[in-house]
């Protein structure tokens, strides 16, 4: 399962193809695709629940 | 009973020791001695007498210098050979601002010689870390602030409050163990070392070799929002970031939840923009091939096919309608060259409503 830093790179990756200049059909087809999924993906992960808070115990220092 | 003197000096070493317990005793250092590079010997004095001290080398704090005022926790005792009576110190500390601006531009000047601050080694935070660790005690107010901030900025995140004092004798000692923890879990992706956000609270744990090693030593990137905003810590100087306050820090360790999303809005219409123009491009290419009489379609046509039900927005019946269309030879495969047909071959062509089967004439 790919983290959202991992999968956002990916979608800069692709965006920054497309920014560059010409696309082959083909291949701007797959990236397109590819994109749209990533972006979408990415979204939703966005609507996230609250921040998941965990304490450690603290353990006791001899002096 | 009568002693051997050997056992006089134990027992009174212990009685001296067990009896008394700690003391603190505060005096000027003088004499300070290092001998074997292992031991450490000096007189602590006043204006009427004086007392001999023995510690080890390595529990000497840094910029402890003869002449500095200090306030030491020692026990009593006699060493076994010669009878002589010392205080065998544990911890030693500067008293009085002179003393202890001085110790700490020392303590400051080592480490910096050392590369503890070195702006090569800071190590780039996260952009979007799913395990934020925080060194904090569990009471303070910047907690809260930080939590409050990450649930608002961006909410999908998780939280690992490592507790340490972050005032008095024990905290520095606190706080190195509490990185330890989160330094020893794979899945912290950056750890926040904050005060406890009091006003008038002391910052000398922050200040301290121990917790700079500490902080230079963990293998998570550290942001630390410890100074208050003209006050900058030694935990500052070492972490990879530093942040003016709780608040700040948090803000500086997750991207805004909003501004994401209009990021990748953009992103969505650049990729749109990028295609819907290479889409129009072959269009005109293939526009130009049907005016000139041709009868083949250079494969076009099913790309063309292809994006339109990528494009929704873009005019989705139009590309077959204007009489575009997918032809196919015998065995199914779409035909894009004239070179994978040959006469007699019988061809089926799909267009908006239907299909066309045809026999190659030419």
């Amino acid at each position: 399962m790919k983290t959202f830093q991992q999968q956002f790179e990916e979608l800069e990756n692709i965006v920054r193809t497309f920014e560059s200049g010409d696309v082959d059909l083909d291949v701007g087809l797959k990236e397109f695709e590819k994109g749209m999924k990533l972006a979408g993906e990415l979204k939703k992960k966005l609507d996230g629940a609250e921040v998941k808070l965990e304490t450690l115990k603290k353990e006791y220092i001899k002096s | 009973m009568t002693y051997t003197v050997s056992q006089f000096n134990a027992a009174i070493s212990s009685y001296l020791s067990e009896g008394l317990g700690t003391v603190s005793v505060r005096g000027e250092v003088v004499d300070l001695k290092i001998a074997k590079d292992r031991l450490v010997f000096f007189d602590l004095k006043d204006a009427a007498a004086r007392v001999g001290c023995f510690m080890m080398r390595w529990e000497l704090p840094e910029g402890i210098r003869d002449g500095m005022e200090v306030e030491i926790a020692a026990r009593a005792g006699l060493f076994k050979q010669s009878g002589r009576f010392h205080l065998r110190v544990i911890t030693v500390v500067p008293v009085g601002d002179g003393a202890l601006a001085a110790a700490l531009r020392q303590l400051k000047e080592k480490l910096e010689r050392e590369g503890l601050f070195a702006a090569e080694r800071k190590r780039p935070i996260p952009r979007f870390p799913q395990t934020i660790g925080i060194v904090t005690s569990a009471q303070a107010a910047a907690f809260t602030d930080i939590v409050r901030i990450l649930n608002n900025r961006w909410g999908n995140i998780s939280v690992v409050l490592s507790p340490a004092a972050v005032q008095g004798a024990a905290a520095a000692a606190e706080i190195v163990l509490a990185l330890e923890r989160l330094n020893s879990r794979p899945d912290i992706d950056v750890i926040i070392v904050t005060r406890g956000g009091g006003a008038a609270e002391e910052l000398n744990a922050f200040n301290s070799e121990s917790v700079a090693r500490a902080i230079f030593a963990s293998r998570v990137p550290v942001v630390s929002a410890v100074g208050h905003e003209r006050d900058t810590t030694i935990a500052d100087l070492v972490a990879d970031l530093r942040a003016s306050t709780p608040s700040n820090a948090a803000e500086r360790v997750v991207c805004d939840r909003r501004e994401t999303l209009v990021l990748l809005d953009h992103f969505t219409e650049v990729m749109h923009q990028a295609l819907h123009r290479q889409v129009e491009r072959s269009h005109h290419t293939l526009e130009t091939f049907v005016r000139t009489g041709e009868f083949w379609f250079a494969g076009l046509v099913e790309r063309l096919e292809h994006a339109r039900s990528l494009l929704e927005h873009l005019n989705p019946q139009a590309i077959l309608q204007r009489g575009f269309s997918i032809t196919k030879d015998h065995t199914g495969a779409i035909v894009r060259s004239v070179k994978a047909i040959h006469c007699g071959d019988v061809i089926r062509t799909t267009v908006s409503d239907g299909q066309i089967v045809s026999e190659v004439i030419r």
